[in-house]
């Protein structure tokens, strides 16, 4: 029987599947609420009792919404890209600092597999020389931060592909 | 056609052309018909020999359409979505819901509830995709010719492999006290552990739909079933940076043994299921029980759902998993800032701890000439560490410029030494797993005796968690959650069973002080409570307690001892208090210690003083003491001693725990 389920699903995924390419989500097309991790948890306004809603349930109550064949978020994209790129980035923010500083880590490594860049270490080293340009002070916006950081994944020195 | 002005030749060729056209529209319909007719056969063959293979009775079947049995004798599908059953019937009928959906299969696409065109191939791919295996269908011979939105999905999540994450408790967020389960579909190669580590694919999410943002609402319809419950999809980064940065929870991935056919099911499933919702039960049909369900499309041997009782815990589902061996092939564990911190402190010196805390106060102050680069690196990451687990969450949504001024120091200062940290090593000890903890019910029964003569028995029942003097593996060291903690005592003199305690709940969190962390312990019971004390002995009513203090704590957390200060109210319809009402208030100081002396055996002594100031005999106090031994796997026995005002006692409890 699973013999017969593997072969049905390997030949009918050629019907169901259409080329497993990147989704066409357009250069600026992540939404204008951003993708930060608050609003996207719960909108502008984070009430301390939706806190615990979200704690308990797990529910969402931000501007994006993640239904399965409903989604319309374009935040969800991390498969490899710019926007995708920028996604992870603004989400990510605050833990991405941190890895920057210490030149390594997890969001440095997931981000490098993002932008299709060659080595995370040397991702790693390059934007931790520059740290202070790319965050100037505490509340440079999560946008800026990630222009900042793609314009050197882009540049020569680290010539990450999937930044098109 | 040609519009002449001459009559005479203008009525031949309109007639000419409608007669061309009514011919050729009565051959198109006469294939069509034809075609039609021949697939009409072809899909009614396919039903009728569904019906002679009963496959309705399937369990895959059974399983893709969430049926369960009912009293009646029949089944009943747990989904209750309209859209998800394409035959009127289908939510108690799976012979028709077989039936509509073969057809639906062959069938042209129709409008769904929303109004979007919906071809039920594609909103139901895996059952498209069992039948073809079952009945050896052709689906090419039917309308539909691809599935462009299902593929989009499936392009999306690419999946190699799939885990069952466990977020774990934080006790001083109540909320997280049961923990969470979610799923992570990964895209990489499964055998590539640091691949594994990256966080970027997609997490799904079983959760309620929520509207409301009143308390007393909320609990209501969260325990009635009345918010429905829907899966989502959201970045995997988006979970690790929830649970790990804003609630410094624990992460643990289990990553389970399927092969790329059952990790599409499953994920096509989801897609089904997607297009519906069910009603969130929170202490039955919850995330962690949803999540199961949806893992349990890989096949019928992995029996997961039926393997869980009242109430459904994350926890329990984790160790579910372990009930079929193999299962899970590999664990990754994200510790969260707060281990992170913790772990990475352990390894600094008494003067770089100091300077840790220096820099909290003072990101600016200089390093002392005696640390060299490596130490400045290594206090540097310490402190960036610290500033997240505690202001994680104020720094994710801005509202502490502070936290953020001083975070942004540290940083700079510690990008300034142009060298990458080593890769840490955060690797779980065994007793840390989830999976490893005992079982959350615990019924207890033992023999006791009074100092000034006389026996009883006592019964004692706990329908979950965990209390302090409960075996630590799989549980935070110094947490203790219980729902229905129930003891009723049969006295050998009167007679009769007393209920001796009984709460709702009880919570006790306690955080130890140190340099790091000045957070403040509690504790809090509501219940009932029959105290023995001069005013009141063998009066059972109704208490409520809450208390705030601190904690000192040593050898990892091990030996802990506790100060609080504690606030009661207490109402029986036997005692008269102020102006004759029958309640008393009062107050005053708790103590306690708790020795964790291993794995299995855990001491805990607790005392406190109560004043009553004007009321009744005006004091009470309550000291006990627990030693608790781990005999076995879910045994433990209980050698107890307790002191009140009127009745001294000792007891010897056996506990077993499921």
């Amino acid at each position: 029987m699973r013999k017969i389920l593997v072969i049905a699903v390997l030949s009918l995924s050629l019907v169901f599947a259409v080329a497993f390419t990147t989704p066409a989500v357009a250069k600026d097309g992540y939404a204008q609420a951003g993708c930060g991790l608050g609003s996207l948890l719960f909108g502008s306004d984070p009430g301390k009792f939706k806190q615990v809603i979200a704690a308990t349930t797990n529910a969402t109550f931000g501007t994006q919404t993640f239904g399965i064949t409903t989604g319309t978020s374009n935040c969800q994209s991390p498969t490899p890209g710019r926007a995708a790129a920028r996604s992870f980035i603004e989400s990510n923010r605050e833990a991405l600092a941190k890895d920057i500083s210490r030149g390594a880590g997890e969001t440095i490594a997931s981000l490098s597999t993002i932008a299709g860049c060659g080595s995370s270490a040397t991702v790693g080293a390059t934007l931790q020389g520059d740290f202070t340009e790319i965050f100037p002070n505490e509340s440079v916006s999560d946008a800026a931060v990630a222009d900042a950081i793609i314009e050197r994944l882009s540049g020569e020195t680290l010539s990450c592909n999937n930044l098109g | 056609m040609d519009l002449t002005n001459d009559r005479g030749l203008e009525r031949a060729p309109s007639f000419l052309c409608a007669a061309l056209i009514a011919a050729i529209l009565a051959a198109f319909a006469t294939i069509a018909r034809a075609d039609d007719a021949a697939l009409g056969a072809y899909v009614e063959a396919k039903v009728e020999a569904a019906n002679q293979a009963a496959l309705a009775d399937d369990p895959y079947w059974h399983r893709l359409l969430h049926y369960r049995p009912t009293l009646y004798g029949g089944v009943k599908s747990q989904a209750d979505g309209r859209g998800f059953f394409l035959a009127p019937d289908g939510k108690t009928n799976p012979r028709e819901e077989i039936a509509a959906t073969i057809r639906g299969i062959f069938a042209p696409a129709q409008p769904d509830e929303h109004g979007l065109p919906q071809h039920p191939m594609c909103r139901f791919p895996a059952r498209a995709i069992w039948l073809t295996a079952k009945l050896d269908l052709d689906v090419t011979r039917g309308h539909q010719k691809a599935c462009p939105r299902f593929a989009t999905y499936m392009a999306r999540l690419r999946p190699t492999a799939v885990s069952l994450v466990f977020s774990s408790y934080y006790l001083n967020n109540p909320s997280s006290a049961f923990g969470h389960t979610f799923l992570r579909f990964y895209q990489g190669d499964p055998r590539d552990a640091a691949k594994k580590r990256e966080i970027v694919d997609y997490g799904i999410d079983f959760s309620a739909d929520v509207d409301t943002g009143n308390a007393i609402v909320y609990a209501f319809k969260g325990l009635t079933g009345l918010f429905p419950g829907t899966y989502k999809r959201i970045p995997y980064y988006y979970k690790v940076r929830e649970y790990n940065d804003s609630e410094s929870r624990d992460l643990w991935e289990y990553e389970l043994d399927f092969n790329e056919a059952q990790v599409w099911l499953v994920a096509a499933h989801i897609w089904e299921l997607g297009s519906t919702h069910y009603d969130y039960f929170y202490l039955t049909e919850n995330c962690s029980y949803h999540i199961l369900g949806a893992l349990e499309a890989a096949g019928t041997d992995v029996d997961l759902t039926s393997r869980t009782r009242f109430p459904v815990l994350p926890a329990d589902t984790v160790k579910v998993l372990f009930e079929h061996p193999g299962l899970v092939r590999d664990i990754i564990y994200r510790p969260s800032v707060r281990t992170q911190f913790r772990r990475r402190v352990a390894t600094l010196d008494g003067r770089e701890r100091a300077m840790v805390v220096r820099l909290m106060e003072d990101p600016n102050a200089d390093f002392d000439p005696r640390f060299d680069r490596t130490s400045q690196r290594n206090i540097l990451d310490a402190a960036a560490d610290l500033i997240e687990f505690l202001f994680g969450h104020e720094l994710i949504y801005k509202t502490n410029s502070e936290a953020a001024r001083k975070k942004q120091i540290i940083l700079e200062r510690r990008a300034a030494i142009r060298e990458p940290s080593p890769p840490p090593d955060f690797s779980a000890r065994p007793g840390d797993h989830p999976e490893s903890g005992h079982g959350s019910l615990r019924l207890g029964i033992g023999p006791g005796f009074f100092a000034d003569g006389g026996g009883f028995f006592d019964l004692s029942f706990r329908l979950a968690l965990h209390d302090l003097a409960d075996p630590p593996d799989g549980y935070p060291e110094l947490m203790q959650l219980d729902f229905l903690p129930t003891t009723i005592r049969v006295e050998q003199r009167e007679g009769r069973a007393v209920v001796e305690d009984s709460d709702f709940v009880r919570i006790v969190s306690l955080t130890p002080v140190d340099r790091f962390d000045h957070r403040m312990s509690w504790d809090f019971r509501a219940g009932v409570t029959t105290p023995r004390d001069e005013y009141c002995t063998g009066c059972t009513g109704a208490v409520a307690q809450i208390g705030g203090g601190a904690t000192l704590a040593t050898a990892g957390e091990r030996v802990a001892f506790f100060a609080l200060g504690e606030v009661r109210v207490f109402g029986s319809s036997e005692i008269a208090g102020y102006d004759d009402w029958p309640v008393i208030a009062g107050g005053g100081p708790a103590a306690g210690l708790r020795i964790a002396f291993s794995d299995r055996v855990v001491d805990l002594v607790r005392g406190q003083w109560l004043f009553f100031p004007g009321q009744g005999a005006g004091q009470s106090y309550d000291a006990t003491h627990t030693l608790r031994w781990a005999v076995a796997q879910n045994l433990a026995l209980d050698f107890d001693a307790r002191v009140r005002p009127r009745a001294i006692e000792g007891r010897l409890m056996f506990n077993l725990y499921l």
